[in-house]
């Protein structure tokens, strides 16, 4: 660790997930710096003694980040299959609700319960490639676009507005069909991975992290909920 | 290479431009300049502020760079001017006429990349010593700004063109590298 100034260079943004079978697919390029907004959620815990303002502890919650960027050289068949998977989406490109501006239906979860990358699961794994080997590259497991996604129509080059939300996603079932303990403690907002490790043999297939809670319970107990057919990647 | 008077002596202006457009589609004769031609370079920087330093930067960035050439055009060929005209407006299909709003130069492709509209709409441009001087060439270019201010009159018309070099690349990331190694010019004639 040193002093020194900070110079993290251009960056790559890729996604991943279920819906790019599992690919890991380049979105593009952005105009400015991206902007990775980590937010943390701790609460107060008051006591009338320290008074209505100043807490006597903090409880620390979940935290999320925020990740904002301007695409400006980008695939947009991704930025349609983000979109998509936002809306709620079906991943098996038969009816309406494959369609582009169509939702999917209402309350229907992104993660579906199971781990990334497995059909059902909507999240897209964010990715960060930095140009420069002095940067990390940052990894977000589980996202999806907030707020609005603004896409100028015009003669001028289309700069795309993009906010993704990361949250610290964790299956109810995990890639064995088990069901864990739900723990916080050690859920993934983001981490700074090695691309290089993602990938099969023949570098064409992303593999999703094990980053799941254990198969079992905390009874040591190995519960399978769902049928298996479900649980196959894509 | 060693210290000496650096005399370029007389210059020859040299387009070639994509590879459907038959006049300029191999290296072509534009033509002579009245006088010296000048060339400009660029360079973008930002500066890097710490307050121990006050106005005074400790530190600084670079940005990229491009270039503008400017010449007055006295013996030349009217036919490749408008040509680069043309391509210079977004790939127009003739001189005088505009291609589309927004349209791209380097449209996403290689230099001299066919493909009509959807084309590579840069120029080469390529200046030539006749004293054997290196020569320049500047690979992506377009006449840019005020592109040519053109007398009419009794006089023989000397035609001032103002081109900007870019440092154009189908894909700005680059393998990661970005700007690093883009050329913006050369001393390696177009062929």
């Amino acid at each position: 660790m040193a002093r020194s100034y900070q110079l993290f260079g251009e960056f790559l943004v890729l996604v991943t997930g279920a819906v790019f079978d599992n690919q890991l697919i380049e979105w593009g390029l952005t105009r400015d710096p991206i902007s990775v907004e980590p937010r943390f959620r701790n609460q107060d815990i008051q006591t009338d003694e320290w008074g209505p303002d100043v807490p006597i502890d903090v409880r620390t919650q979940a935290t999320e980040a925020v990740i904002r960027m301007t695409l400006i050289h980008y695939d947009d068949a991704v930025t349609k299959a983000v979109t998509r998977q936002t809306m709620g989406g079906t991943q098996l490109g038969t009816g309406a609700v494959w369609a582009d501006g169509v939702c999917g239906p209402s309350g229907r979860t992104m993660g579906g319960g199971v781990p990334l990358g497995f059909f059902g699961n909507r999240f897209i794994t964010l990715f960060l490639k930095p140009a420069r080997g002095n940067s990390l590259p940052w990894r977000f497991p589980a996202t999806y676009m907030i707020d609005s996604l603004a896409v100028p129509l015009g003669t001028a080059v289309t700069e795309l507005g993009v906010m993704m939300r990361a949250i610290p996603y964790k299956p109810v079932i995990d890639d064995t069909g088990t069901t864990p303990e739900i723990l916080l403690d050690g859920a993934i907002v983001w981490d700074y991975f090695d691309l290089s490790v993602l990938f099969n043999a023949a570098g064409t297939t992303y593999i999703p992290p094990a980053s799941f809670p254990a198969p079992i319970n905390d009874y040591g107990e190995e519960i399978n909920v769902i049928p298996e057919r479900e649980l196959s990647p894509g | 290479m060693g210290r000496s008077y650096y005399l370029e002596a007389g210059c020859m202006a040299a387009v070639k431009g994509r590879a459907d457009l038959p006049l300029i589609s191999s290296l072509t004769e534009l033509g002579l300049a009245q006088d010296s031609i000048q060339i400009q370079v660029t360079a973008n920087r930002k500066n890097i502020r710490v307050d121990a330093y006050g106005d005074s930067p400790p530190e600084q960035q670079f940005f990229g760079a491009g270039a503008s050439i400017n010449m007055t055009l006295i013996h030349f060929d009217a036919a490749v001017l408008d040509q680069c005209l043309s391509e210079s407006f977004g790939g127009a299909p003739t001189a005088g006429t505009l291609g589309v709003a927004g349209g791209l130069m380097g449209n996403g492709v290689t230099r001299f990349a066919p493909g009509g509209a959807a084309g590579w709409h840069f120029v080469g441009l390529n200046l030539i010593s006749s004293a054997g001087q290196r020569p320049w060439r500047f690979l992506n270019t377009c006449l840019s700004d005020n592109p040519i201010q053109f007398p009419i009159g009794t006089e023989v018309s000397a035609v001032q063109t103002n081109w900007q070099a870019f440092p154009y690349s189908v894909d700005p990331w680059n393998g990661g590298l970005g700007s690093y190694s883009v050329p913006l010019w050369d001393y390696v004639l177009d062929t």
